[in-house]
């Protein structure tokens, strides 16, 4: 029987028969996209579209969301036939398909490939040529610049490689326009800005992870209390981007007064982590807390900035 | 090979075979409601 690279990857065999005769499974190819990450990708890409001025058959604008969808799905696959041999060595990553042996690495290649592919031939066909432009410019970023090149070269990997989950809204938005404007733009740094705080307040409690596995995080690099003054430093500078689109007129009060105590939230949690000094993972419930409310405050950011548009409208 | 890794594999590949023909049928229907939608715009 052959070995094949992922059990060699892996040093180990946890399916009964050699996944390089193995078909994949269905449900591990669906792993390989990160559905979680997707939720995130897919409700700013679909605000971006629906806060757009103009019109866009529902049909068509189903076929862009899921363009950009299979896009983000296959950018994923491909992060994890990259980082295959670093994804065994942390205990969040380690029974993902590959390194966990269960998919051959070329298996989730082909099947990253083929997806970014087709997503971008759908958005295309279904939206106009700069939606499938952006959506293949996100796609390199997220796996050229931010997986090959920055994340394993330097701590401000998030920092940098936080555009790449910033272009849904842009996508969305080009789709019904066919062009990109002010408010994209606000709502694009507003997710590039967030970034740095939800994935900090992350590293935080799994740094080992990342320590083992070799990444320059910015709390294995510079340590815990850089990390926690980084972490106010972009939450302010988040803060700016989230108030852009009510003090430049791109949106109303609604926006403005959720955005305003929202962000206010934010800062607070971000405040508690950043005076804190626990290295414990166990005991970080305030850099939990953060990382979990961030997800939140990106959510009803972007629910009011369609809302605020379409009482506009009304 | 032994057979209870013949029939993993069977298994295995049917579940996928029936996978892949969801996906077309489902690229069928959503290329033709593409087209459609094109047409009335």
């Amino acid at each position: 029987m052959t070995v094949s690279v992922s059990a060699a990857v892996s040093g180990r065999d946890l399916s009964p028969v050699d996944p390089a005769l193995m078909p994949a499974d269905w449900r591990d190819l669906l792993a390989l996209t990160k559905p979680r990450v997707l939720t995130l990708v897919v409700f700013t890409g679909l605000c971006g579209l629906l806060a757009a001025p103009g019109h866009i058959h529902p049909m068509l604008a189903f076929a862009t969301i899921l363009g950009i969808t299979l896009g983000a799905g296959g950018a994923g696959a491909l992060n994890q036939w990259y980082e295959a041999d670093r994804d065994l060595l942390m205990k969040r990553t380690a029974n993902r398909p590959v390194p966990a042996g269960r998919m051959r690495r070329d298996t989730a290649l082909h099947f990253g490939v083929a997806l970014c592919v087709f997503s971008v031939l759908l958005t295309y066909l279904a939206a106009n040529a700069l939606a499938a432009a952006i959506l293949t410019v996100s796609i390199g970023y997220y796996v050229f610049i931010y997986t090959m090149w920055l994340k394993p070269r330097t701590p401000q990997n998030i920092v940098i490689g936080g555009a790449a989950g910033a272009f849904p809204p842009l996508i969305g938005w080009a789709a019904v326009t066919g062009d990109v404007s002010a408010l994209p733009i606000a709502l694009f740094l507003l997710t590039f800005f967030w970034t740095p705080p939800h994935f900090w307040s992350l590293s935080l409690f799994v740094r080992m992870d990342y320590a083992n596995a070799g990444i320059p995080m910015l709390p294995v690099v510079a340590g815990e209390v850089v990390t926690r003054r980084h972490i106010l430093f972009y939450t302010a500078i988040m803060g700016v981007a989230a108030m852009a689109p009510v003090l430049m007129g791109l949106t109303g009060l609604t926006y403005g007064i959720t955005a305003l105590i929202g962000t206010a939230i934010f800062a607070g949690l971000s405040f508690q982590v950043a005076l804190r000094r626990e290295s414990d993972p166990a005991n970080m419930q305030p850099e939990r807390r953060l990382f979990k409310y961030s997800m939140l405050y990106l959510f009803i950011l972007y629910g009011a900035v369609v809302a605020d548009r379409w009482m506009a409208a009304a | 090979m032994t057979p209870d890794e013949q029939a993993a594999i069977r298994a295995r590949q049917r579940s996928r075979s029936i996978a892949t023909a969801v996906v077309l049928l489902a690229m069928v229907v959503l290329f033709f409601g593409i087209t459609l939608a094109k047409l009335s715009n």
